[in-house]
């Protein structure tokens, strides 16, 4: 995991640097702006991961270990199959389409929002068991 | 061997049509978008052929001017977002978990909508083909201002936008997707620098998308402003900026170009190591050069914008032709993989062979066209054509097929026939040779993209209807492939768990895989932990 932080932050350092060499030789705003969002970015990711890391204690990050010295850990539950996402989508589509050809809103609001509460009640329903 | 940690399954336990609408699996979720990429490639290719049809000979009337704007914007929007980038993060998809011994992506809900928003998206871009104004007619680039004319460029040009805008948070949500379950989800022992390189790829391909596709959404919103709300941001002549569309569209637009090649060159990576019985040459270089190109590819928007003439060009030329030297690592990585190994060459190392070579020559246009000065001249020319098409066609379209022949077996349990696979990959070869070589001298000669017709000057039917004879020569090629997916579905030869002698973990679990991937794991002690068991006396440590 440290060498993924590790390139995370030579990736930031990257756009800070081309950001400021950018700036300096063309003063362009909407360049530097673009490449300093970037350098955000890649920083929100990073403190993503250095937080996932500490919080999981990543078996994969550990060179000698078998799947046989973690044999029994509850690795948590994974859902096959749910009907859930294909209408999210399909309600995330038709309000899309509302937003632009008007009609529509409404219903696709109401599926795309159905959908999501009923894939986040089955998540902590499950969880809770 | 030992056995995995223990994940719980919940599955509805259906079969038929209605558990793929429902399903969550990652393997059945990548075969679903490998399966959508294809036949909208389908789709793609036969609009290539009207187009080519058109070009044929000078003064042709085949199709109309408005119809041919149509053809090329669709074939352009769906070679660029619905084939060759997806089928990426449909071959990532079903490996990543494979390859990094996990049950399956880090969510698999999120996996399932991102692809249904995919295939949506899809649908919507080619439905616009049946409305009042016909589909849109702008470009895959929808320059502004003419994508911001209601004119010509009606319902068609909206659908396209939210098509493109649907498919765009696609790619960001899987992304995320595949980040998680890269960094979290890795068996014990997977450390990072075990990882293979194809998953390496797709690390930094999501990356990019995480920091090039958000610019992509926010213009196209911009495009729907301006459209439907009023606004003024590209039209010139209410005040916005036509240059604005093009930063913004190029901010997105270049690193896409990447997005379509890393993880391409993580297919071949793995083929060539496999096929040349060696490990590969310089694991760390060629991870290290995978991030010093996506670096360098988030800096060098502005080389599409040369001759706006409102761009510092030696900035965007200097970082363009520093790209150069990270993939000249990779290539030499490769042949280094291959030198002194023992070849052997079935269909899918031949694809690997032809990608090499066009990849290779699209690679060099494309330094040329890093130079200003030659831009200046070939931009918009067929030069232009000739060049892209050898990055994203003769380079990533050729290493899909690589995949296709190569993972087929692992996906569903039997192997393609080898001897149609050559020829398959012989007509392709030479067909997409045949199309594209003569573009370069036709754009020499001053022949300018995206005209349906053209005089009748000296050379220009000759090398047009030789470009037209390869196109058809490949429409000859994929159709061999689809006849031996029949010939091999219907004779299903039995591959067994691991028919190349792979050597990453997809390699240690049947064929196709069970629920969850593994029954058992190896242990997991280099990059290649599937080798090391079936060849202890050459594994990774070993004494001898």
């Amino acid at each position: 995991m440290k060498i993924g932080v590790r390139l995370l932050v030579s990736s930031m350092i990257f756009a800070l640097v081309i950001a400021s060499i950018y700036g300096a030789t063309t003063h362009d705003v909407i360049g530097v702006l673009f490449l300093g969002f970037m350098a955000v970015a890649l920083i929100v990711v990073t403190i993503f991961i250095v937080v996932a890391e500490r919080e999981a204690n990543l078996a994969g990050d550990r060179k000698d270990l078998s799947a046989s010295d973690v044999a029994g850990e509850d690795l948590g539950t994974f859902s096959l199959e749910s009907y859930w996402p294909i209408l999210a989508a399909a309600g995330t589509v038709i309000l899309i389409f509302g937003v632009v050809f008007a009609p529509g809103v409404s219903f696709g609001l109401l599926l795309a929002g159905a959908a999501l509460v009923a894939w986040t009640l089955r998540f902590l329903v499950r969880e809770s068991t | 061997m030992s056995a995995v940690a223990a994940p719980r399954a919940e599955s509805l336990v259906r079969n038929g049509v209605l558990s793929w609408l429902a399903t969550t699996d990652h393997k059945r979720i990548g075969i679903l978008y490998m399966g959508s990429t294809f036949s909208f490639f389908l789709l793609a290719g036969v609009l290539a052929l009207a187009m080519r049809t058109q070009l044929a000979q000078a003064n042709l009337h085949v199709i109309g001017a408005h119809a041919y704007n149509a053809v090329f914007t669709l074939h352009g929007t769906a070679m660029i977002f619905l084939v060759v980038a997806p089928f990426g993060f449909g071959l990532a998809n079903y490996l990543i978990p494979l390859q990094i011994g996990a049950p399956d992506m880090a969510f698999p809900r999120l996996n399932a909508y991102s692809f249904w928003l995919f295939l949506f998206g899809g649908i919507v871009v080619f439905a616009g083909a049946g409305t009042v104004d016909g589909a849109a007619a702008s470009g895959w680039t929808a320059y502004a201002p003419l994508s911001v004319l209601k004119i010509g460029f009606g319902a068609g040009q909206d659908l396209w936008i939210i098509g493109v805008m649907l498919v765009g948070i696609s790619s960001i949500l899987t992304s995320v997707n595949f980040l998680t379950t890269v960094f979290i989800y890795r068996a014990p022992g997977m450390t990072m620098w075990r990882i293979p390189i194809f998953t390496w790829e797709m690390v930094a391909t999501s990356l990019l998308i995480l920091m090039a596709f958000p610019m992509l959404t926010a213009v196209l919103m911009m495009l729907l402003v301006d459209r439907h709300l009023g606004g003024h941001f590209f039209d010139p002549s209410l005040g916005g900026s036509a240059i604005l569309y093009q930063h913004l569209f190029w901010f997105f637009g270049h690193p896409e170009v990447y997005v379509m090649i890393l993880p391409y060159f993580g297919v071949v990576t793995e083929i060539i190591a496999v096929f040349s019985r060696k490990p590969v040459f310089g694991y760390t270089g060629l991870v290290l050069s995978t991030f010093a190109i996506a670096g360098l590819s988030m800096g060098v928007w502005a080389h599409h914008m040369f001759t706006t003439g409102a761009v510092v060009d030696p900035f965007f030329a200097a970082l363009s032709f520093l790209i150069a030297v990270p993939t000249g690592v990779k290539f030499f990585n490769w042949i280094g993989t291959m030198w002194k190994g023992q070849l052997t060459f079935p269909a899918p190392m031949l694809f690997t062979l032809g990608f090499l070579i066009n990849f290779l020559i699209g690679g060099v246009t494309g330094v040329m066209l890093g130079s200003p000065p030659i831009d200046f001249q070939a931009r918009d020319s067929y030069f232009l054509v000739a060049h892209f098409h050898y990055v994203l066609g003769g380079g990533s379209l050729f290493a899909i097929f690589a995949a296709i022949y190569f993972w087929f077996p692992k996906m569903f349990g039997f192997m393609l026939n080898d001897r149609l696979g050559k020829w398959n990959f012989w007509l392709l070869f030479a067909g997409f040779n045949v199309t594209f070589f003569p573009m370069h001298f036709l754009g020499v000669m001053g022949m300018v993209r995206r005209i349906y017709t053209y005089p009748d000057l000296p050379g220009w039917s000759t090398l047009n209807s030789i470009a037209t004879a390869g196109a058809a020569l490949q429409a000859v090629a994929v159709i061999v492939f689809i006849a031996n997916v029949y010939v091999s579905s219907w004779k299903r030869i039995p591959a067994g768990d691991n028919p190349w002698d792979g050597n990453t973990l997809e390699w240690a679990t049947t064929s196709p895989p069970p629920e969850l991937n593994f029954y058992a794991l190896p242990p997991i002690r280099s990059e290649r932990p599937t080798f090391d068991r079936n060849h202890p006396e050459l594994a990774a440590g070993s004494a001898s």
